[in-house]
C-alpha cells in the first residue's frame, strides 16, 4: 500500500464523498460550535444536542479538506448517541492514535500514555485515519472536528 | 492584492500611530481597480504596494502608481519582492521612494534582502538597531551615527548570506532577467494551454489572461478538490506546488475561496515539469472520484 493510500484510505474517502450528519439543528437547544484551522483556513461547525449525559444528537457544517471533512464525519457517526464520558473517552483515544509516532505502526503496539488512552476503546472505522501521522502536517486537519467537539461538550456540560 | 507582509507591518503602525489604512479594490479580472485611486489617495503619506502579486501573478503598473501617489503628496514603497526574482527592473525608472525584496525567493539565502529608498529620505531617517557599525561615536553622553547604508546595519551582518546574496545576483545577471522572464512566459503560456484543454471548466486560474500582464504564478481551484488534498496527490508524483492562502489572506476573501493550489515556475522548470503536473492531476481526480 502506497503511502498516499494510506492517508486516503477508502473509508475515509467515502466519508469525504457522503459525510454523514451534514447539517443543522435549531439552537437552542442545541449547542452551536465552530472550529478554524487558521493555517489553512478548514471550517468545522457543530451542533449539539446534550440532554443529561448523552449526545442525543448532532450535526455538522463547515468545509475544508477531505481528512478535516471526513474525520469530523466519521467523528459524528461514533459519538451520536454515546454518553458524555463515553464521548470524551473517544476524544482522548483518538488524540493518542495521532499521536503515536509513525516509527510505532509498522510492528509492536504502541505503549506509554498513548497506549493507556487507547485501551479497551473500540475505534472501528476510526481506526483508517491512523495513516495520517505519515504525514504530520495533515494531523491538525483530522484533528480539527474532535477539538471542536471537545470544546462543545466544555461549554455545553458547563452551561 | 497584498502579501501579508505589506499589510501587518501596517497594521501594527496604525495601533501604535493611530494611521489610517486604505485598501485599493481587485477588480474580476484580477487587477488592481484604480478607479477610486485619487480618492483614496487623498491625504495620504504612503501608497505600499507589490509590483507583482504572488498569488495572482498579476503585473502591478509600478510607474503608474508611484506617479498618482506622487501627485497626491505621497511616498510610494514598492514590494518587489515577487519582481526582482522575475523581471528587468529600473528603480530609476520607477521614481518610487522606497524599493523591498528578498533574497529566498531569487535562489539566495533566507535571512537576507534589500531595502533601497532615496538617500534623502535615509539621511532623514533614524536608526532603528543600535550598535555595531551604525555609529560614529559613542561616549557616555551619546552617540552619533555612521552614514548610510551602516546607520542601518547595526549589529553582526549576516555574512554568509550576503555573499551567497551576491552569487544568486551574479547568477540571474549572467542569465539575463529577460531571459529569464522569456522563459517563464513561454512556460506559463503552455501551462495554462494544457490546464485548460485537459481539465476546461472544472479547473479555475485566479490570475490575468494576458500574458504580457502576468507573472509565472499560476493559482487554481478544482472542482471538488480541496487545494491541500491536490497539493498532497501531486507531492507523491513529485510535483512541488503551495497550497493554503499564500499569505493573502485578504485577497482569498476577494476571491471568495478558503485556500488555492499554486504551481510556480522558475528557471529550472520546463515543460516536462507541466506535463508532470497535469498527470497528477489526472491522477488527483481520478483518485477522489470525481
Amino acid at each position: 500500500m502506497s503511502d498516499l493510500e494510506d492517508l486516503y484510505r477508502e473509508v475515509i474517502l467515502d466519508h469525504y464523498r457522503a459525510p454523514r450528519n451534514r447539517g443543522e439543528l435549531p439552537v437552542p437547544p442545541a449547542h452551536k460550535v465552530e472550529g478554524f484551522n487558521p493555517l489553512c483556513g478548514d471550517e468545522v461547525v457543530l451542533y449539539l444536542d446534550v440532554d443529561g449525559d448523552t449526545v442525543t444528537d448532532l450535526r455538522t457544517a463547515g468545509q475544508g479538506c477531505s481528512i478535516s471533512q471526513a474525520s469530523t464525519s466519521m467523528m459524528s457517526a461514533a459519538v451520536k448517541g454515546k454518553s458524555v464520558e463515553e464521548a470524551r473517552r473517544l476524544i482522548r483515544a483518538f488524540k493518542s492514535l495521532m499521536s503515536i509516532h509513525e516509527t510505532q505502526l509498522e510492528g509492536g503496539d504502541p505503549d506509554g500514555a498513548e497506549a493507556e488512552e487507547l485501551q479497551g476503546v473500540r475505534l472501528g472505522d476510526l481506526a483508517a485515519l491512523q495513516g495520517v501521522v505519515k504525514f504530520p502536517v495533515r494531523i491538525k486537519c483530522a484533528t480539527l472536528g474532535w477539538n471542536t467537539l471537545q470544546q462543545g461538550l466544555d461549554e455545553a456540560t458547563q452551561g | 492584492m497584498e502579501h501579508h507582509a505589506n499589510i501587518v507591518p501596517w497594521q501594527i503602525l496604525a495601533a501604535e500611530r493611530g494611521v489610517e489604512l486604505r485598501f485599493i479594490p481587485v477588480t474580476p479580472g484580477y487587477e488592481l481597480d484604480l478607479s477610486t485611486l485619487e480618492q483614496l489617495l487623498d491625504g495620504a503619506r504612503l501608497l505600499a504596494f507589490t509590483a507583482v502579486s504572488n498569488v495572482l501573478g498579476t503585473i502591478n503598473d509600478v510607474r503608474a502608481l508611484v506617479d498618482a501617489a506622487h501627485a497626491a503628496g505621497a511616498l510610494a514603497l514598492v514590494d518587489a519582492a515577487q519582481a526582482v526574482p522575475h523581471l528587468e527592473i529600473d528603480v530609476a525608472a520607477w521614481d518610487a521612494d522606497f524599493v523591498a525584496w528578498t533574497g529566498h525567493k531569487m535562489l539566495g539565502p533566507t535571512g537576507i534582502g534589500g531595502l533601497w529608498a532615496r538617500p534623502e529620505i535615509l539621511d532623514a531617517m533614524p536608526p532603528f538597531l543600535g550598535g555595531g557599525e551604525m555609529i560614529r561615536d559613542v561616549t557616555t553622553s551619546g552617540f552619533s551615527t555612521n552614514d548610510v547604508p551602516w546607520k542601518f546595519e547595526a549589529g553582526t551582518p549576516p555574512i554568509a548570506e550576503a555573499i551567497g546574496l551576491g552569487a544568486a545576483v551574479d547568477y540571474l545577471r549572467a542569465l539575463g532577467l529577460d531571459a529569464v522572464r522569456a522563459h517563464e512566459q513561454a512556460l506559463t503560456a503552455y501551462a495554462l494551454d494544457a490546464l485548460a484543454e485537459r481539465f476546461g471548466e472544472r479547473l479555475t486560474i485566479y490570475g490575468p489572461s494576458d500574458l504580457d500582464r502576468r507573472g509565472g504564478v499560476i493559482s487554481f481551484l478544482f472542482e471538488g478538490i480541496h487545494a491541500h488534498d491536490i497539493s498532497q496527490v501531486v507531492d507523491e508524483a513529485g510535483v512541488c506546488v503551495r497550497a493554503g492562502h499564500h499569505c493573502a489572506k485578504p485577497l482569498m476573501r476577494v476571491l471568495g475561496v478558503p485556500a488555492t493550489t499554486r504551481a510556480s515556475f522558475y528557471v529550472y522548470n520546463d515543460e516536462a515539469d507541466v506535463d508532470a503536473l497535469v498527470e497528477a492531476l489526472v491522477r488527483a481526480e481520478q483518485f477522489f472520484g470525481i
